[in-house]
């Protein structure tokens, strides 16, 4: 079942019973931006800035090796006395945290909340890269579990219209 | 229909109960969904342990803005001038500002390189509310500020997952 198909039956489904139940790749994820081990970081930076990237993933062919995100831009670069040539491993989380696509997004929460993610790849068979679900996937999905409720409610309840709007 | 005094399968739409006369006005009507869906759509934001805000002055520089970030380990700083909030500069603005020309961190003002008057919460709006802010918008945080403008708070995308999170556990 697909995530529309889902959300159409949205009515029978609690938010919490399709968070546990709904996996990984039913979301619509968007795809990884990869770069190879031995990228400079500015190289990175950049690449992420053109492509408005959240995070890159550094592999060696296929396999994963690290992960840097836009928190590490801060944390790690921006105003800081760093060699903007030197490669991007001596930036990276090595080895991170890693899913499969058919795990749940129950499973993704749970990490993101854990360790404080918010990106977690996604491979298969080990170490090979599809792609990458982010805590902005999984509030997506939330948000379209219950959209007509959300969108007819004031954002406060004390705000509701004295006359019709438009009248 | 079942009564809740006592417990009698009335006729559905049945306004006091056949057998004890309970009144039973009210019960067939359309009532919130439970669990979850409930929480989120009459939980208000200040549920939340709102984060206090670390706010900079419009005419700081931007190098300031990105040590107040590594220093409390966080993803953005408010931009505030007279008490009131005029902007917001998070790690995509750093991303998106500072890369590229060659930038000096320490002569850039954060008013060249902040979000001017960025999409706020209010207390009392709901956490769904909260979340299709951050949804439709693509914000991982929302400034939290008073009727008046002076900030309380941000809120995190990751702290309304971990409050869903805590509900759903218990």
């Amino acid at each position: 079942m697909n995530t529309s198909e889902r959300a159409s039956e949205g009515t029978n489904m609690s938010v919490e019973d399709a968070l546990r139940e709904a996996r990984i790749h039913e979301l619509p994820l968007s795809p990884a931006t990869c770069v190879a081990m031995g990228t400079r970081v500015g190289e990175v930076l950049e690449l992420m800035k053109r492509k408005r990237a959240h995070c890159v993933l550094v592999c060696e062919g296929e396999r994963l090796r690290g992960i840097f995100t836009e928190r590490d831009v801060v944390m790690k670069v921006l105003g800081l006395p760093v060699d903007w040539e030197a490669p991007i491993e001596s930036f990276m989380t090595s080895s991170p945290v890693t899913l499969r696509p058919e795990d749940r997004i129950w499973e993704a929460m749970r990490l993101m909340d854990e360790g404080g993610y918010r990106h977690i790849p996604l491979v298969v068979e080990g170490e090979r890269v599809v792609g990458v679900v982010s805590v902005q996937d999984i509030v997506d999905f939330l948000a379209e579990h219950f959209p007509t409720e959300v969108f007819n409610l004031p954002p406060r309840s004390d705000q509701v219209f004295a006359a019709p709007d438009g009248a | 229909m079942i009564c809740p005094s006592c417990g009698h399968d009335n006729l559905p739409g049945a306004e006091v109960c056949a057998h004890c006369l309970h009144d039973l006005m009210g019960l067939d009507l359309p009532q919130p969904k439970e669990g979850l869906q409930r929480h989120l759509m009459e939980d208000p934001v200040r549920a939340l342990p709102l984060r206090p805000p670390v706010t900079i002055s419009p005419e700081d520089p931007v190098g300031q803005a990105l040590q107040l970030m590594r220093q409390h380990r966080i993803g953005s700083v408010l931009v505030v001038e007279g008490g009131k909030l005029v902007g917001i500069f998070t790690e995509r603005g750093a991303l998106l500002q500072l890369v590229g020309a060659s930038v000096d961190v320490n002569a850039l003002r954060m008013r060249e390189v902040m979000t001017p008057q960025p999409v706020v919460l209010h207390e009392d709006d709901t956490l769904a509310f909260a979340l299709h802010q951050m949804s439709i918008g693509g914000f991982r945080r929302l400034p939290v500020v008073r009727s008046d403008g002076t900030p309380v708070g941000v809120v995190s995308i990751k702290d309304i997952l971990r409050y869903i999170f805590t509900l759903c556990r218990t």
